[in-house]
């Protein structure tokens, strides 16, 4: 769907994306993790025809953005970071109006629209402006929009960044329905939770280069540990404990308020730091995620 | 599970008149805000200027030179109207155009869609112009209820004041879009551009009783052309060839505009 080497973005002297390569298959949900100005949206740009590379070669559908654009967009759907929904105009029109420009015919837009509404459960919502409507509400809208012309490739730039958990996950639910409708899904996001819940397969960013890639367990097994103990302390003091926990663990992550100690069996180690005389404010024992993948590779964590 | 898509790509003259039937859809939930400049004020600006200026005025020989022969009322009613348009032209030209841009982000997601930028860029533009068309139209129709119109030659006078209003408003907006995440500045173009405009365009006065330096001012507006060729058509007092001449500088300055409008529409959309 998707086949990038070597694709490069720069603005000015600045290097927003590094010479990436990608390929997305049809039918997966991709996903770019990494941290904000890791280049996630650039290349999500370049993908949706948008801003033209300036390195590198890209084809998505097949197609050259540089030179059929309009025909790939007429086959994609864009969920873009920022809602850039008519505000005055109601929530059926939106997407009425939207469909418009796909070539679609106003009745048939009209009836696009209707069913949408029902997949974004804004039925009730139809006639309504789109301005008092919730976040979560708009970002649903938004997600219908980019639907109108039954896209095979879905771009979603932070779909749910700013919502809450019970928008978030209803907003999962949709995405795992247009999965299952066949509907090959790209998305960017900061939250390792996110992306292991929707990614079959996704590449971690930093910097604008990839640094791994794989399924979300691929990449959990390959860069990190089965379990992690937490051991929280007074911020400021944790380094102290460090020449005590050192031998417990694999490898040891000092944050500001905490040491991470990535070990295979974290009770275990618990016992022995505690055996060892170190006294945390509380300990915490779970299994590894894409947050400590991320931590492993780049030395920073994904949200600040 | 293979997924075909059932978006096509429009044609490209289709594009444009996409984006007026989404401004249309917009226009039409609030366009009684909009009554009050397009209907009210000219028939203040009519009754007001025209008819009692005509009074004022009454039969002096020196105002019937200027006007050869008409009522005061019946010559400034042409240049009321171009002045009308180029103003409603000029206003959706700067803050509509940075709200599309930055703040409702519409261009953006239209941008997303088959159409270009330049579709999107000209169908802003088209929609300007059936604005400045169709105050000018409601103008000439109140006008004519006043009895300020003798003539059926308001209809290709409607036309030409939406020419003159153009002709400032692609380069307006044009200007706007290098305003996009700036100080829009606009306060420069209503105050320092707009409103000498419209005293010097000659259309409270003829511009053959200004000093030269005041008339050289006058010849560089384009609503003193639109106004010109309004007015002359209005009275049948418009020679072919400074018809041509006032044609064809309004006809530059929007080929010229949109021209302009269009290489800010992509560089700002496709970054």
């Amino acid at each position: 769907m998707v086949s990038a080497t070597g694709l490069t973005k720069t603005f000015g002297s600045f290097t927003a994306v590094d010479g990436i390569d990608i390929e997305v298959r049809p039918g997966e949900v991709f996903g770019f993790l990494g941290p904000n100005g890791a280049g996630k949206s650039s290349t999500m740009r370049m993908i949706s025809c948008v801003s033209p590379r300036s390195g590198g070669d890209l084809a998505v559908l097949g197609m050259d953005p540089d030179r059929r654009a309009a025909q790939i967009k007429a086959r994609i759907g864009v969920v873009p970071q920022q809602d850039n929904l008519d505000t005055e105009l109601t929530v059926r029109q939106n997407l009425q109006i939207y469909a418009r420009y796909f070539g679609i015919s106003w009745s048939k837009a009209g009836e696009k629209a209707d069913e949408l509404l029902e997949f974004a459960q804004l039925t009730d919502r139809a006639k309504s402006r789109v301005d008092p409507l919730s976040g979560g509400m708009k970002r649903r809208l938004t997600i219908a929009r980019s639907l109108v012309n039954e896209p095979e490739l879905l771009l979603l730039d932070e779909p749910t960044t700013g919502l809450d958990p019970q928008a978030r996950h209803l907003l999962w639910d949709r995405l795992y329905r247009l999965k299952q409708e066949g509907v090959t899904q790209i998305i960017t996001t900061h939250y390792m939770d996110e992306a292991e819940q929707l990614c079959d397969r996704l590449v971690v960013m930093d910097a604008g280069k990839i640094v791994a890639e794989g399924s979300p367990s691929e990449l959990i097994a390959q860069y990190s540990t089965k379990e992690v103990l937490e051991l929280r302390f007074t911020p400021g003091t944790q380094q102290d404990s460090v020449p005590q926990v050192e031998a417990l663990a694999d490898r040891i992550e000092v944050l500001p308020d905490r040491l991470l100690l990535y070990t295979a069996d974290g009770e275990g180690a618990l016992s022995a730091a505690h055996q060892r005389g170190v006294e945390p404010v509380s300990s915490l024992v779970r299994r590894s995620t894409l947050e400590d993948v991320f931590l492993r590779l780049t030395g920073r964590q994904l949200v600040d | 599970m293979a997924v075909a898509s059932i978006g096509r790509v429009v044609p490209a003259w289709q594009g444009p008149l996409l984006y007026v039937e989404y401004s249309w859809t917009w226009y039409k939930r609030s366009w009684r805000s909009t009554i009050v400049s397009s209907v009210v004020n000219p028939l203040l600006l009519l009754l007001s200027l025209g008819v009692g200026m005509s009074i004022f005025l009454g039969s002096n020989p020196k105002i019937a030179e200027f006007t050869g022969g008409v009522s005061y009322l019946v010559w400034l009613a042409p240049a009321l109207m171009t002045t009308a348009a180029l103003q409603t032209a000029t206003f959706e030209s700067t803050y509509p155009i940075l709200a599309n841009f930055q703040w409702v982000r519409i261009y953006q997601g239209i941008n997303a869609t088959p159409l270009s930028s330049r579709q999107i860029a000209g169908g802003t533009l088209l929609w300007i112009a059936l604005r400045a068309f169709s105050v000018s139209a409601v103008f000439a129709v109140i006008a004519t209820l006043l009895g300020a119109v003798h003539s059926w030659a308001v209809i290709p006078a409607v036309l030409c004041s939406t020419l003159g209003a153009m002709a400032f408003s692609v380069l307006v907006v044009a200007f706007a879009v290098t305003r996009v995440d700036k100080q829009p500045g606009f306060e420069v173009v209503f105050r320092l551009i707009m409103m000498p405009m419209m005293l010097f365009a000659g259309t409270y006065y003829p511009v053959e009783t200004l000093p030269v330096w005041a008339k050289a001012i006058a010849w560089v507006t384009p609503l003193w052309h639109s106004t010109e060729l309004s007015r002359g058509l209005s009275l049948g007092t418009l020679d072919p060839l400074s018809a041509l001449g006032h044609l064809t500088y309004l006809v530059l300055l929007i080929v010229l505009g949109t021209w302009a409008t269009m290489r800010l529409f992509v560089k700002e959309l496709e970054k």
